[in-house]
């Protein structure tokens, strides 16, 4: 016989399930307490791990005996000064923190654009990574990482091959950093998922880019985003050579359409200042219902350590 | 397990270790091409061809040194296709008997002339070494054919294992994977060395005996040896060593060892009954007393009970023959194969003669294609002087990009390095190519030199480009560049890509990614591309006003003080928007007003 309690006990563990499930659902709905967004200024490890004890600490995101994947932005041969690429600093701390908390296993992984090795070695992060024992460091830059999987809600992207350790992951946290791009404009936390697909070219360059990049995240949600902003490349993005800005900030929140249009506003990229609303990719991701475009609605945490 | 075994392996190990070693990030402490810089052959006609001492002339020296001294040991103990047809030898090959020697005289020649030959080529300017040198020949082989064949099978093992180690939780294994390198000049690598084994049918060691001019030039260097085979006065004649010989180095009296063929891997000590063969130092002189010749039948056929077993008498008549217990009119002094001068004349002036006709070769003047060169390649005259055709750089290339030419830069030209960009770019921040080149036919750079060996320049072809041609947007070209050199400007209501040449490295990422089909609608051609004999790119490339640019952080011009404000800012609205939005990129709604 079902009685309230067990109908609500039932309801909390679909929601909860769902609320970690990969399966495309609309977000889940925001923890009643606590900021939104949470913004820190300062060294980037206390930063990082300000902006993630801010938001709850690392065990409201991971739990212990989980498999976590964290996806920074290695695409690019360069060292961090460039702005083109995650900090070492950051990967590796949030690698700490999913340690502490009890992790069975760590996966950093990027579909990099240039030369695997080269990339992990140049930015930094393969050496950042070298003492942790439980974290493994993968440029998944063959095929067979991959997996087809139709976009149920994408307009312009119905189908792609998705890096199955993303299908496969218990947690998954978005580690993007901050950066202009010639094409879709920034390139922050809803275009680093790019790096989860084996075929980029075909959103570049035969659909649009910015409806795929939100089709691309509808499906793709990360539990947290924490936005590398330490340096904000302004120009010549995503790749460089360009203007390097010192900024020292990072950004974190649940919602990536949140973060994404919050980073949008830190910095002015060619010059000129936006709003998340000034992007089309971010805008058609809040037309897809994937978040909150005004990050004024959230409430949010500035810290300055 | 004789000594010759364990040499082989330890020195077989070796080659097959420094190869795999030769790979991202070259930190090894021997240097990886070191077989290359032993093999004296290499040293001389690179030398010779280019007018300048190769950089690892040393190490060639030395072997020759040790040559003079100590014989032709190289062939037997270093030599790695000596092992390997050591190895098919006697795996494959059930051996006939040993020609009685004089009959092979001519034969042995040959390898005189073709060593003198390939010096004659050098002397024009031509290298032949990719034909005939022992080391380039294997490592080739390697390169091209054993090492993609073998990451073939690697990842297919490991792709069959990964759900395995997936549920295993071994997460670095199930994610293991090796980037599949392709080659091409495949088959004529194959053939060569597959013809080099199939020799085995005929005799052991046949390429060793009759065509290395590495071998011929050993044998030449070995007649003032230290080290000789000496057999003394315990030899019972049976000539087991005549036939246990893999050179053939033993004449019909067995006693005598003919001067230069033999290569001291001492397989006539090993299967010698009486234990009479030694190889001693020339000062101890040991007296060959001839036995009366008393050997029954019995003896005979113990004799052939010690035979090894690859070797398979179906012979026995011709054995009776030749041998000295059969023979005691048997010459007391081993034939002599010596290089005559008509022989030398007539081989360096065959090998000049095949060196001018392939210098006329048309494509070597006419530069067909768009032959792209690696960073740091000297100028092409001595980049094909100097190349050895070795592969070295093929193994170690980080993309892949590096490809052997058929006839691109003509016959003269075939296995030097060239890029094939639309298969990968070149890297950077990479600089694998010219440090383990052994003649130095690419420099070795230090990155920030490299980053300024421009190799070429990207030019636009319209006709094919997307934007250009079919209006549509695209920006690979612009996006990949690592250099900032593709400019997009306003040009009938859409913008296009540019290329800026003055910034353009010539790496080839943007030719690599273009999303076209086919073609590329983005190429590399070798404009402006830097060859430098010696110096520094740095400062030709500022000579040459190009700029090759890294992220900018503290420079930053006048009129870019106006757009950008220094402080480190919230994003605040202190500096008034720019008013032309004609650069801003097309992900951004506000750019689509204006032109």
């Amino acid at each position: 016989m079902l009685n309230r309690r067990k109908f609500l006990k039932q309801l909390a563990a679909l929601g909860f399930s769902l609320g970690f499930s990969r399966i495309s659902l609309p977000l889940p709905v925001q923890a009643a307490q606590g900021p939104g967004l949470v913004v820190a200024r300062g060294g980037i490890e206390q930063a990082v791990r300000a902006v993630v004890q801010e938001l709850g600490g690392i065990s409201r995101f991971v739990k212990a005996g989980q498999k976590v994947v964290l996806k920074p932005n290695m695409s690019f041969a360069n060292p961090p000064d460039w702005g083109t690429t995650t900090h070492p600093i950051v990967v590796a701390t949030m690698a700490r923190l999913c340690q502490d908390a009890g992790a069975k296993s760590i996966l950093v992984i990027d579909h990099t654009l240039r030369q695997p090795d080269l990339c992990l070695e140049k930015t930094g992060i393969k050496d950042a990574l070298r003492p942790f024992e439980k974290t493994h460091l993968s440029a998944i830059n063959s095929r067979s990482f991959f997996k087809e999987i139709p976009l149920p809600q994408g307009k312009e992207l119905k189908k792609t091959e998705i890096a199955r350790d993303i299908l496969e992951a218990d947690v998954f946290i978005n580690l993007p950093s901050a950066k202009s791009h010639s094409q879709a404009g920034v390139s922050l936390g809803l275009k680093n998922l790019m790096g989860l697909i084996w075929d980029r070219n075909f959103l570049h360059s035969y659909i649009d880019l910015n409806q795929a990049i939100a089709d691309l995240a509808s499906f793709i949600r990360p539990h947290l985003t924490v936005l590398d902003a330490s340096k904000a490349l302004l120009t010549g993005g995503p790749g460089g050579p360009g203007r390097v800005e010192v900024l020292n900030t990072i950004v974190a929140g649940i919602d990536p359409v949140a973060v994404d249009s919050y980073a949008v506003r830190l910095a002015r990229w060619y010059g000129q200042s936006f709003r998340g609303s000034d992007v089309k990719h971010i805008m058609a991701a809040y037309n897809l219902g994937l978040g909150e475009i005004d990050p004024e609605r959230l409430q949010i945490k500035e810290i300055k350590l | 397990m004789t000594v010759k075994r364990i040499f082989q392996t330890l020195t077989l190990s070796l080659f097959i270790y420094l190869f795999l070693r030769a790979v991202y990030p070259l930190e090894s402490s021997i240097p990886v091409d070191l077989f290359l810089l032993l093999d004296p052959l290499l040293s001389l006609v690179s030398t010779i061809a280019s007018r300048a001492f190769t950089p690892g002339i040393i190490a060639g020296l030395f072997v020759v040194v040790t040559a003079v001294v100590f014989g032709r040991f190289f062939c037997a103990y270093v030599c790695p296709l000596g092992t390997f047809i050591d190895i098919s030898d006697t795996t494959f090959f059930r051996k006939r008997l040993q020609p009685a020697f004089n009959r092979d005289k001519n034969w042995r020649l040959l390898k005189f002339g073709v060593f003198t030959g390939v010096t004659g080529a050098a002397a024009v300017g031509v290298i032949l070494t990719q034909f005939f040198d022992p080391l380039v020949i294997l490592t080739r082989f390697f390169s091209i054919i054993i090492y993609p064949v073998a990451i073939y099978f690697l990842n297919g093992l490991a792709d069959l294992f990964r759900p395995f180690a997936a549920w295993l939780g071994w997460v670095g294994v199930s994610h293991f994977t090796y980037a599949q390198p392709v080659f091409r000049m495949i088959w004529p690598t194959f053939l060569i060395i597959l013809g080099i084994f199939l020799l085995g049918f005929s005799l052991p060691r046949f390429w060793c005996r009759y065509l290395c001019p590495l071998g011929g030039f050993l044998a030449l260097l070995a007649r003032w040896s230290v080290i000789k085979r000496k057999v003394s006065h315990l030899c019972s004649g049976c000539g087991i060593c005549q036939k246990s010989c893999p050179m053939g180095a033993i004449p019909v009296n067995c006693r005598q060892t003919i001067p230069g063929e033999c290569i001291l891997c001492r397989n006539c000590s090993v299967h010698c009954p009486e234990r009479a063969v030694s190889f001693l130092p020339a000062s101890k002189s040991t007296v060959a007393v001839q036995k009366p010749y008393s050997a029954s039948l019995d003896s005979e056929e113990d004799a052939f009970n010690h035979i090894p077993s690859y070797l398979e008498n179906k012979n026995r008549h011709e054995v009776a023959v030749n041998s000295p217990i059969q023979n005691p009119e048997a010459k007391d002094t081993p034939p002599k194969i010596q290089l005559s001068r008509r022989l030398f004349l007539s081989s360096v002036a065959g090998g000049m003669g095949a060196a001018l006709l392939l210098r006329q070769d048309v494509e070597s003047k006419v530069l067909k294609g768009n032959l792209i060169r690696p960073p740091g390649a000297i100028p092409e005259r001595e980049y094909l002087s100097r190349c050895v055709r070795c592969g070295e750089c093929l193994k170690v290339c980080l993309t892949n990009t590096l490809q052997p030419s058929f006839l691109e830069a003509g016959i003269e030209g075939m296995w030097t390095p060239r890029l094939e960009m639309r298969l990968a770019p070149c890297e950077q921040r990479c600089n694998l190519c010219g440090r383990v080149c052994p003649t130095g036919a690419i420099r070795p750079l230090e990155l920030e030199e490299r980053r300024h060996a421009r190799i070429g320049t990207a030019v636009l072809r319209r006709d094919r480009c997307l934007v250009w041609e079919q209006d549509k947007l695209c920006l690979i070209c612009d996006e990949i560049c690592p250099y900032d050199a593709i400019e997009f400007r306003w040009v009938e209501k859409l913008k296009r890509p540019f290329v800026t040449e003055s910034r353009c490295n010539g790496c080839g990422q943007c030719e690599y990614k273009c999303p076209v089909e086919g073609e590329s609608a983005i190429i590399v051609v070798p404009m402006a591309e830097m060859r430098l004999k010696k110096g520094s790119y740095v400062e030709e490339a500022k000579r040459l006003k190009y700029e090759f640019r890294e992220a900018r952080k503290e420079e930053v011009s006048d009129q870019e003080k106006a757009l950008f404000p220094s402080s480190i800012s919230d994003a605040g609205e202190k500096s008034p928007p720019v008013q032309d939005s004609q650069t801003l990129p097309s992900g951004f709604i506000k750019s689509q007003e204006g032109k």
